[in-house]
């Protein structure tokens, strides 16, 4: 009987302890610089992996993604290698008082390099922030946060019961002042702060795009986007009319889910969602940013949503799309095409090499192209064929 | 019927009568508050004609009965107030009067009865009724902002609206801007496992957003945001003239911020922490 308990105590603890120990490496730093889209230079304080080899000790802004399982402990270790205090406050994971990173409550991390280890356990899943909690008004307007994740216990799922997604896209919206970004030394009173730029994962306008984080998916996917908002005013997200967008949990937690094409995040709050595409989506999530002081909009940002059709749609449609012969020489017979429309052939790097039109029932092209091969689009099917 | 039933109806009905009739006279006072040499106005419903520190009026009442309490209004202007969860619930004092207040049966959680009259409703003049709300402890946060400079306008009867370019620079809970200090009424005590029961109002000009360090709590009713009772969270707003009942159940002992995420709210003459910010003293 004992044996018996014991055993199964031991498989418990087994399961309730399925994380494992990770650690990383954190420095902060005064000294990071970017170039807002207006061309404007400012300077950023902010976190970055402490790995003199591979990333020069640079800090970013946002801060590295920290991202855990959830039952693991983490030790993270932080060096302080700038002039001023500073520390981390782990904002929605309910750490202990003396990891809280809180200056008068927890610990200071001297500046001229003092280091300081936080130890907790990740133990809900869901999306948080981290940022640092010295004179807290000026450091997070100045750059010193990131986001924070917990992954649940089951693979491509936001939380433990709820919330699977195929694809997945995690967004921290902030904001800066570009004055105080200019001037951080004397900002002047603090109460006269007034946002002027928003950001998505550090990025605005334009730069969305180009730094890939556009959301691209088919048809089939589900599309997981943890949100979270470390900005001072109100950040609203609009998301495309086709897609289906529902709310799992917000702040590390379960909600009762819900359908919702918009959502109101006020500072501090994080929200767990998935999209689901209703048809194909050439559209973007639009991301205001207004002021708390007048509910007056400052700034928009769009983040890009496009979503194909599924590439089973395709062999599907390509099983009536008849094509022969394949490989051809010079001629295509096309054959059962359902309805009149243009088509396109472009080679495998996108360049179009023909574009006609295709009348209902039975076609004939010619194509005079390099040997390769190229595929046909026509309506939303497509087809490779081959150039001997 | 013996003697012994005959007193014991009499105690029932006594002491039935004494929750319902209550005994209470609060105050309508304007006056200028001053904290670090920073002076600003402040509307506020007391329940002392010279108290020492200018919070509105929290009164504690059973739920499933009428109540009552007399209102003195000491200001030189009259005054509408509403019921903020029944707005056609609705009273009106005048200048230098007194009235009685009756309050219909109000279901259990945290109303507010809030100022339509616009110096009482920017100077955030209010009072909070607890109904029915049971715990350990029972606390309440009524959280206010303002521009000190605006403030003496308003007491001027000079405003009509707050501005478009309004830059608030006091910000209270309980009408203090020192609210993570020892001083502050709004500082929560309690014990691991306790039920800590916490009523909040916005009495202010905007919205407001509270973050727990240390715990998650469960907001158990909100007047506006009724689609997010049962939620547990960490961080969340209260829109202006909002009450909300939220429960925390610490699972760890700490003293631990509580705090406006807009953090411009957490300064107070340009010193941090003040303002919108307080502390969790939770002992093992
Ligand atoms: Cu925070
Ligand atoms: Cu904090």
């Amino acid at each position: 009987m004992k044996n018996y308990t014991l055993i199964f105590s031991f498989i418990f603890s087994l399961s309730f302890l399925n994380g494992q120990v990770k650690e990383v490496s954190l420095v902060s730093k005064m000294n990071g610089q970017k170039t807002l889209i207006d061309g404007q230079d400012i300077v950023f304080w902010g976190y970055g992996i402490d790995d003199p080899s591979s990333q020069n000790n640079k800090i970013f802004l946002p801060g590295p993604v920290l991202r855990f399982d959830v039952g693991d402990t983490v030790i993270i270790h932080l060096r302080n290698d700038s002039p001023e205090d500073h520390t981390i406050h782990w904002h929605g994971l309910d750490v202990d008082q003396a990891n809280d990173g809180v200056p008068h409550t927890s610990t200071s991390v001297n500046g001229g390099g003092a280091e300081f280890t936080y130890t907790f356990v990740c133990k809900e899943p869901g999306t948080y922030i981290y940022h640092c909690h010295v004179l807290t008004t000026l450091h997070l307007a100045m750059g010193m946060y990131g986001i924070f994740i917990i992954d649940a216990n089951t693979e491509n799922q936001i939380y433990n019961n709820s919330g699977k997604y195929t694809k997945e896209y995690n967004y921290l919206f902030s904001e800066l002042n570009s004055a105080w970004n200019t001037n951080a030394l004397s900002p002047g009173p603090f109460y006269l702060y007034e946002a002027d730029y928003g950001m998505v994962n550090g990025w605005a306008g334009p730069e969305i795009k180009v730094k890939n984080q556009s959301i691209t998916g088919d048809i089939e996917d589900s599309i997981g986007m943890r949100l979270a908002n470390t900005g001072y005013g109100r950040v609203e997200t609009i998301f495309p009319k086709d897609l289906e967008v529902k709310v799992y949990g917000s702040d590390g937690r379960e909600v009762n889910s819900f359908v919702t094409d918009t959502i109101q995040m006020f500072p501090g709050e994080r929200f767990g969602v998935v999209g689901y595409p209703q048809s194909t989506i050439n559209d973007s999530i639009t991301v205001n940013y207004y002021d708390l002081n007048n509910d007056e909009l400052y700034f928009t940002n769009y983040i890009p949503v496009d979503i194909s059709p599924t590439s089973s749609t395709i062999s599907q449609n390509l099983e009536t799309l008849i094509l022969y012969p394949n490989p051809f020489d010079s001629q295509i017979t096309i054959d059962n095409i359902p309805k009149n429309g243009t088509a396109t052939i472009t080679d495998l790097n996108g360049k179009e090499v023909w574009q006609g039109d295709l009348k209902k029932g039975q076609n004939q092209i010619q194509l005079n192209v390099d040997k390769g091969i190229y595929v046909l689009r026509f309506g939303g099917m497509q087809v490779k064929v081959v150039k001997e | 019927m013996t003697l012994k039933t005959i007193i014991s109806i009499f105690i029932i009905t006594f002491s039935c009568s004494t929750y319902a009739a209550l005994n209470d006279t609060l105050f309508i006072l304007k006056t200028n508050v001053t904290y670090n040499g920073t002076g600003f106005q402040k509307g506020v419903i007391s329940d002392s004609l010279n108290p020492v520190q200018f919070d509105n009026a929290v009164l504690n009442l059973t739920e499933g009965v009428t109540n009552a309490f007399t209102l003195i209004n000491t200001d030189t202007i009259s005054y509408d107030f509403y019921l903020n969860t029944n707005s056609s619930l609705t009273w009106n004092i005048g200048s230098e009067d007194t009235i009685t207040v009756n309050l219909p049966i109000l279901p259990s959680g945290t109303h507010a009865i809030l100022s339509s009259t616009i110096e009482g409703d920017l100077l955030g003049a209010a009072c909070i009724l607890r109904i029915g709300l049971h715990g350990d402890y029972l606390y309440s946060w009524d959280l206010w902002d303002m521009n000190a400079d605006l403030s003496q306008e308003i007491a001027l009867t000079n405003v009509l609206n707050i501005p478009s370019n309004y830059q608030p620079n006091v910000f209270t809970i309980n009408a203090d801007p020192l609210a993570p200090m020892d001083t502050s009424n709004a500082i929560i005590y309690g014990n691991v496992g306790d039920t800590i029961i916490i009523s909040v109002l916005n009495s202010g000009n905007m919205v407001h957003n509270i973050h727990f360090h240390g715990y998650h709590i469960t907001i158990m009713g909100a007047s506006v945001q009724s689609d997010r009772i049962g939620w547990s969270k960490d961080s969340f707003p209260i829109y202006k003239n909002e009450t909300m009942t939220l429960r925390l159940v610490p699972d760890q002992p700490g003293t631990y911020p509580v705090h406006n995420h807009n953090l411009v709210t957490v300064i107070y003459n340009n010193n941090y922490p003040s303002g919108m910010m307080t502390m969790l003293k939770i002992n093992p």
